[in-house]
């Protein structure tokens, strides 16, 4: 091979990295289904990320789980219960075959997960297609069979445009987000209300998805827009580097870091001290004062080590809705229907964020969080600081 | 004052970032280039060398940032990296007769294995390193505060880049080294024994990625993915230096850290395609990097 001929060979691996994504070290979705229990109790579909970039949060779901069947005697609704566990993998493709198995081949009566909304997306119509009813924490558009347990974005970003049009309207602010269809649409969302508040938009910049290392040319340009309050989209691994860099920078002394729930939940341990202060709203904090939540957090670090996150509580908060849910049934057949047909009818759900019921659009009205990242004896938590007030779906207050 | 005074006041810090980060892939890529100068070999594990020192660190540095744990961290690092270019120049030998395209396909498999073998020890979590004690703040440059770290990882990155001077162009074995890119036929008709130089390189090489890895730790963090991302830019480094060059892979490194820092400030809309452009431009300019030699073929 000559030389040139390696250039340009180097060159189009290069190129064609770059437009995969740079993939690589992604680990496709297995097929690997856990199944316990006997032929007469019922089959429930789990569906959880353990590979990919969510896995972390699938272990989430899976420990809230096991904390919720650990009290009940792995009972829901006084029934036996057989989880059949399956990886939703990274991608809608590795979701879509592990929801077609779960339909065709363990035949479930519901299911509940999901983390990722490309993937509940995806697999929406494989479920409500066979009439399987889904408790979940995605985010799907209408679907008669699509119960969501976590929040929806108008809640997310009323509460938050409505406490910044009332607490900093005096500051100019600065958007940043990552550049994808989520993040387009929050920051948007969020800038527009703004706008229509009163407060004045100094500047809103979308940073590459997945492959911004650095921050450092973004913050700059914050620093120079004079900004006094700054809200940030970001998840993950993203919203650890942001959150760090952002204290690095000197940016704290300049503006107060706003950003929805996913900026520090399952972060805040990696962010440490730099997150101090900032400020998320969110369905749910460990800090609640109920003692459904005392005895969820109690179980939870006993058993595991670690707080609950807030999809820890919506995995938790999945199965007390099913267990009331499948209580109602009484000794009818439990087919995918009936849990249907009973999840519309459950009412008030009593979960450690505290109680919530489902409205027209079969998402919880409930109540907005504020919350402080902050450090005590050098570990870090989100205190709630303040009541945003009650939401319903459509980012209406209520 | 002048509008370009102004300018430069308002873009220092963002110049100076850039050379930070320009360092810090000059100390992975040069490995990368000169192994493929010597061997005409791509190291595609070359990322997730640079991923396993990021662990190390966040693995062994200690909360506070000790300085007893970052000279292990370092320690640790130089050894994996060695035994671990000891290792692919072993393997890779074995394919020598079937050919580069073998060999880069089992560099491919190293690199995909290594990352589900990092991913099953470490988890998914994102791990961050602190910085050494005392050096985890912040100086004010200009009235601009800066992570003092990375001015660390400035004197650090020229600092191998001197080492790299001096032993490539003013001692003997550098002299084979560079012989051996340009024609390593006849070197080995001149009675050196060039496997020794070639296990050498592959251990050197590969054990500045595992440190680059432990040193850009405080800034990039730790987390799956991070190896594809730093391979794909190192790649790009490489080309645009041109392959086998130890300075090609310095003025690679300084221009792409503009490039992903001064560029990214200044044109937003465009900085993801900002590298590859820069990388395209090079190539039609000079088809073999800029420190690229057109004669020279294996």
């Amino acid at each position: 091979m000559t030389r040139k001929g390696a250039v340009s060979g180097i060159a189009a691996l290069a190129f064609a990295l770059a437009l995969t994504g740079c993939g690589g070290s992604t680990v496709a979705g297995g097929e690997s289904a856990e199944s316990t229990g006997t032929s007469d109790s019922i089959k429930i579909g789990f569906m959880v990320p353990k590979s990919g970039i969510y896995a972390s949060i699938g272990t989430d779901l899976d420990r809230a789980m096991q904390i919720y069947l650990d009290k009940n005697n792995g009972e829901l609704g006084g029934r036996k219960i057989d989880l059949v566990t399956v990886d939703e993998g990274s991608t809608p493709q590795t979701g879509t075959a592990a929801a077609r198995r779960l339909v065709q081949q363990e035949q479930v009566s519901v299911v509940t997960g999901i983390v990722n909304s490309a993937t509940a997306v995806g697999v929406a119509t494989v479920f409500s297609d066979a009439k399987i009813p889904v408790v979940s924490t995605g985010q799907v558009a209408d679907n008669p069979f699509w119960w969501r347990v976590g929040w929806t974005n108008p809640m997310m970003n009323t509460s938050i445009v409505d406490h910044l049009v009332a607490q900093a309207k005096d500051k100019p602010a600065y958007l940043i987000g990552a550049d994808y269809k989520q993040g387009r649409d929050i920051i948007d969302d969020v800038k527009a209300g703004l706008e229509a508040g009163g407060v004045e938009v100094v500047g809103t910049t979308f940073t590459p998805f997945g492959t911004t290392q650095d921050y450092q040319p973004y913050l700059s340009e914050i620093k120079k827009s004079k900004a006094g309050t700054v809200y940030a989209f970001y998840a993950g691994a993203e919203a650890t580097k942001f959150v760090t860099q952002y204290g690095q920078f000197g940016l704290k002394d300049q503006a107060t870091l706003y950003g929805n729930q996913a900026l520090t939940e399952g972060n805040l341990a990696a962010q440490g001290s730099a997150a101090a202060g900032v400020l998320t709203n969110s369905i749910y904090s460990p800090s609640i004062d109920t003692p459904v939540n005392k005895e969820f957090v109690d179980a939870y670090v006993a058993k595991f080590n670690a707080q609950p996150s807030v999809y820890s509580e919506a995995q938790y908060a999945s199965a007390a809705v099913l267990d009331k849910a499948i209580a109602s049934i009484g000794d009818g057949a439990i087919t995918g229907d009936a849990v249907n047909v009973a999840l519309g009818k459950v009412g008030d759900v009593e979960t450690p964020r505290g109680t919530w019921r489902f409205d027209t659009f079969q998402a919880p009205s409930q109540t907005i969080y504020l919350r402080r990242a902050t450090e005590t004896d050098g570990v870090m938590s989100d205190e709630v600081i303040e009541v945003l007030g009650v939401y319903s779906s459509d980012g209406k207050k209520s | 004052m002048s509008v370009a005074t102004q300018w430069f006041d308002a873009n220092l810090i963002t110049v100076i970032n850039g050379l930070a980060y320009g360092l810090l892939l000059y100390t992975l890529a040069v490995g990368l280039s000169l192994v493929f100068g010597m061997l005409n070999l791509l190291n595609l594990a070359h990322g997730t060398l640079f991923l396993a020192g990021a662990y190390v660190a966040a693995v062994v540095v200690a909360p506070s940032g000790a300085w007893l744990s970052w000279v292990l961290a370092l320690s640790i690092a130089l050894a994996v990296g060695a035994l671990a270019g000891v290792g692919l120049t072993t393997m890779t030998r074995l394919l020598t007769r079937r050919g580069h395209m073998a060999e880069a396909l089992l560099t491919l498999g190293i690199s995909l294995a290594g990352s589900s073998l990092l991913l099953w020890i470490f988890g998914a979590d994102v791990r961050s390193v602190p910085a050494p004690a005392g050096l985890d703040g912040s100086v004010t440059i200009l009235g601009n505060p800066y992570p003092v770290y990375r001015l660390v990882l400035i004197g650090f990155g020229l600092l191998i880049a001197l080492l790299a001077e001096v032993i490539l162009e003013r001692t003997m074995m550098g002299a084979v080294v560079r012989a051996i890119v340009a024609d390593a036929d006849i070197v080995s008709t001149l009675g050196i024994d060039t496997r020794k130089i070639l296990y050498g390189v592959l251990a050197v090489g590969s054990a500045l990625a595992v440190v680059a890895g432990v040193l850009g730790g405080p800034m990039l963090g730790a987390a799956p993915g991070l190896d594809g991302h730093v391979l794909l830019i190192a790649l790009v480094v490489v080309v645009i230096g041109g392959m086998g060059s130890a300075r090609g892979a310095l003025i690679g490194g300084l221009l792409i850290g503009q490039v992903q820092t001064l560029g990214t400030a200044l044109a937003p809309e465009v900085a993801p395609f900002l590298i590859f452009g820069a990388m395209a431009l090079v190539l039609v300019v000079r088809p073999h990097g800029l420190l690229g030699r057109a004669e020279a073929t294996t």
